[in-house]
């Protein structure tokens, strides 16, 4: 109750979203919403401040259309002003109209009579365009760094435990003691364009992750998957926004230096854009076949083998450019070989991404607040006897986040994230809690 | 409380009146710029050369000449713009501003035009005819040349949810695809979409302009950008604002990090966690 009083507290406190961006500018002149901009601009249409404020103002908006718009209007005026060109041609780019971006871009990057630091902006924006556009290309993540957590090994609270329905008193090096490890995840995605009109695509998306903790080292991860599949355009079925990817995917885990798990499957996911100020919808459906190997630290594994079935309905919608929400279902099955381990995981998960341009730390670049909660309710399938003959386990699980990430630069950033699993069971040996604490630096490429 | 009630109900009217007008009186949008020489044909037959900042009404016909140009600004925020050697006809307009509800249709017999999408288009309400072709926008931006000898129409989606073409004949394509086009020929014959090519809309970009295009290559240094703006704006203050235009990709990045590492933890721990027991000893496995 406490640490969702600090959270509320700490969203509370967070810094309002600025207007406007201008630098050093009266505070009256960035309160003057879009709407009012408009309505000067139809009354003086040749106002070049005027149409550049909109511009600002109608992108802060999401209305990347409209500032594009009072841009051109700017260079009828004045069509040698690289500036503005250089901006259009960084805004089609955005939007992922790349053919018209570099309608605007080659002329600058090739003109000499542009000035120097134009032209070496539209150079590089070039380089980004073309590497878009590229039909093979590569993009990533890397994010490392440190995490403490109160209870990693999730061990319950009680201070007992039932064994074959007996309590027992929880030895010292199985009751909850926090530590910390250092982290390492590296993401990335190969996308082979096919370059027709429905922009169907192959992709291949892979994640690694290792971990190693100071104390419990029966939990040090080494964490690898990968996915494969098209990525097929639905408009040729006349699903105008939608595509549906289907896809195999292998994943392995090792725990503490030893093999875990390892999975191969298949899914699919399927994406519906309803139209401009409509949620975006998703779809998926994934099957496993798991395999767990029993070690030392771990020697029951082995009864975890099974099917693993992932079932997701997403909902996200953007508000501007600045806010962005999900919110989502997931029900997750998994079969095992007891039916004590058996269980489904109905979800509902939530969450909210904000922006904003000014804060004391900025390095010159928004920075982001990440909110998001997921609820589970976890029914088991039968009763475990080891633990407790005759009870049927039901669980049931809160999980909070709120996550800072500060860019230093336009692909570096520091990401910091707060997280507390609240789990609740009608057997004491499986509640629990656990906050941590990430930090580190992130590089995309 | 009568009287009350009926002052505050003819004051609500009034306001839904005066927030109607933009559709009431007539008025499509404004001139946002125009290069010399371009004609407008008003309704009831006058003619005048057009003028920036001065209304544009429905059934308006714009003409412009070899070296004209001009913009058309909607009060739904659509902007048209209508290079030289064109004519185009506002064919109906209407808009509700509480609702975002109403249609624009344009009808070009020759030249070249673009169209940024507002409110109206958004909804899938903007038509844009020609002599062999109808182009629906949804949300976006596109580009369009008709021939003046038999009104053979190009039509390049240019962003946006798609760009629906059909033909005199009744053939239709959807294109989706930024910088892609179709070409629909005299007879009605649409050709599959392809790929634009860069320096062919580089030089629609600059025809777009008119005359005033013709130094398309040149530059003005940031330290003119001021007095060229006439305005309170320092130059820095300028370059502050179109900085401030091109955050958005770092935002998205930002965004998309965010979600991801609020929706999917980097390791579950709770997959680890079912207790058992190891030689009478409870494990946390």
């Amino acid at each position: 109750m406490r640490w969702l009083l600090a959270l509320a507290v700490v969203v509370m406190t967070m810094s309002p979203p600025p207007e406007c961006a201008f630098a050093d500018e009266p505070r009256q002149a960035v309160q003057v919403s879009e709407d009012q901009l408009f309505q000067q601009l139809l009354a003086n249409p040749t106002d070049v401040e005027l149409n550049l404020r909109y511009a600002v103002a109608a992108q802060r908006q999401g209305n990347v259309e409209g500032a594009i718009s009072a841009l051109e209007r700017i260079l009828a005026a004045h069509p040698d002003l690289a500036n503005v060109r250089l901006k259009l041609g960084q805004l089609y780019a955005q939007l992922g109209s790349y053919t018209m971006a570099l309608a605007y871009l080659e002329p600058l990057a090739a003109s000499d009579s542009v000035p120097a630091a134009v032209k070496a902006d539209a150079a590089a924006a070039l380089r980004e365009v073309n590497a878009q556009t590229a039909r093979s290309r590569f993009s990533g993540t890397l994010f490392a760094g440190s995490q403490w957590q109160n209870n990693p090994g999730a061990a319950p609270g009680a201070p007992f435990f039932l064994v074959a329905g007996v309590p027992q008193q929880v030895r010292q090096s199985f009751a909850k003691r926090p530590d910390n490890d250092l982290f390492a995840q590296a993401s990335g995605q190969y996308v082979y364009d096919l370059q027709t009109p429905d922009h169907d695509t192959i992709e291949a998306d892979g994640l690694a992750y290792v971990s190693s903790f100071r104390r419990l080292h029966q939990l040090d991860t080494v964490l690898g998957n990968v996915s494969v599949g098209p990525q097929l355009g639905l408009e040729r079925i006349g699903l105008l926004g939608g595509s549906l990817r289907p896809y195999l995917l292998l994943s392995d885990l090792r725990l503490g230096g030893a093999a875990y798990e390892y999975a191969g499957g298949a899914g699919f996911h399927y994406a519906q854009k309803l139209g401009a100020g409509l949620p975006s919808i998703g779809l998926g459906y994934e099957a496993q076949q798991a395999s767990y190997i029993s070690s030392n630290n771990f020697p029951t594994a082995a009864e975890l083998d099974g099917r693993l079935d992932r079932y997701q309905l997403t909902f996200a919608q953007s508000f501007g450019s600045h806010i962005s929400a999900e919110l989502g279902t997931v029900v997750n099955r998994q079969n095992t070989r007891l039916a004590g381990y058996s269980n489904t995981d109905y979800a509902l998960v939530g969450n909210l991404a904000l922006s904003y341009d000014t804060a004391p730390f900025s390095f010159g670049y928004p920075l982001v607040t990440a909110l998001g909660f997921s609820r589970h309710y976890i029914p088991y399938d039968g009763a475990d006897p080891t633990v407790a003959p005759g009870i049927t386990r039901t669980d049931r699980r809160w999980q909070f986040s709120v996550g800072e990430i500060v860019p230093v630069t336009g692909r570096i950033s520091v990401v910091a994230l707060l997280a507390r699993d609240i789990e609740t069971s009608n057997i004491r040996n499986f509640a629990y809690t656990n906050t941590s604490f990430m930090v580190g630096p992130q590089v995309s490429f | 409380m009568h009287v009350r009630s009926a002052i505050a109900l003819l004051g609500l009217c009034a306001l839904c009146l005066l927030s109607r007008s933009a559709a009431a009186d007539g008025r499509a949008g404004v001139v946002g710029s125009v290069a010399p020489h371009v004609q407008a044909a008003m309704p009831d037959g006058s003619t005048h050369e057009l003028k920036a900042g001065e209304d544009v009404v429905s059934n308006e016909n714009i003409v412009s000449d070899a070296s004209g140009s001009a913009e058309i600004l909607f009060v739904d925020g659509s902007s048209l713009r209508i290079g030289p050697d064109t004519e185009t006809t506002i064919d109906g307009f209407a808009f509700a501003q509480e609702t975002g509800d109403g249609k624009l249709e344009t009808r070009t017999t020759k030249g070249l035009i673009r169209f940024v999408g507002g409110k109206l288009s958004k909804k899938g309400n903007v038509t844009m005819r020609t002599p062999v072709a109808v182009l629906s926008v949804r949300g976006g931006i596109a580009l369009a040349s008709v021939a003046a000898d038999g009104g053979a129409t190009e039509a390049t989606f240019l962003y946006g949810d798609a760009l629906t073409v059909t033909s005199r004949t009744g053939a239709t394509l959807i294109i989706t695809e930024p910088g892609y086009f179709t070409d629909v020929s005299t007879l009605g014959a649409l050709t599959p979409a392809q790929r634009a090519e860069v320096g062919a809309l580089v030089a629609k970009i600059a025809a777009l302009r008119g005359t005033g295009a013709a130094t398309a290559a040149g530059g003005t240094a940031d330290d003119t950008l001021a007095a060229l703006f006439a305005s309170s704006l320092t130059a820095e203050e300028i370059r502050a604002a179109l900085a401030a235009i091109g955050t958005d990709s770092a935002i998205r990045t930002a965004l998309a990090t965010a979600s991801r590492l609020s929706s999917e933890p980097l390791i579950e721990r709770s997959r680890v966690c079912v207790v058992t027991t190891q030689g009478g000893t409870p494990v946390c496995h």
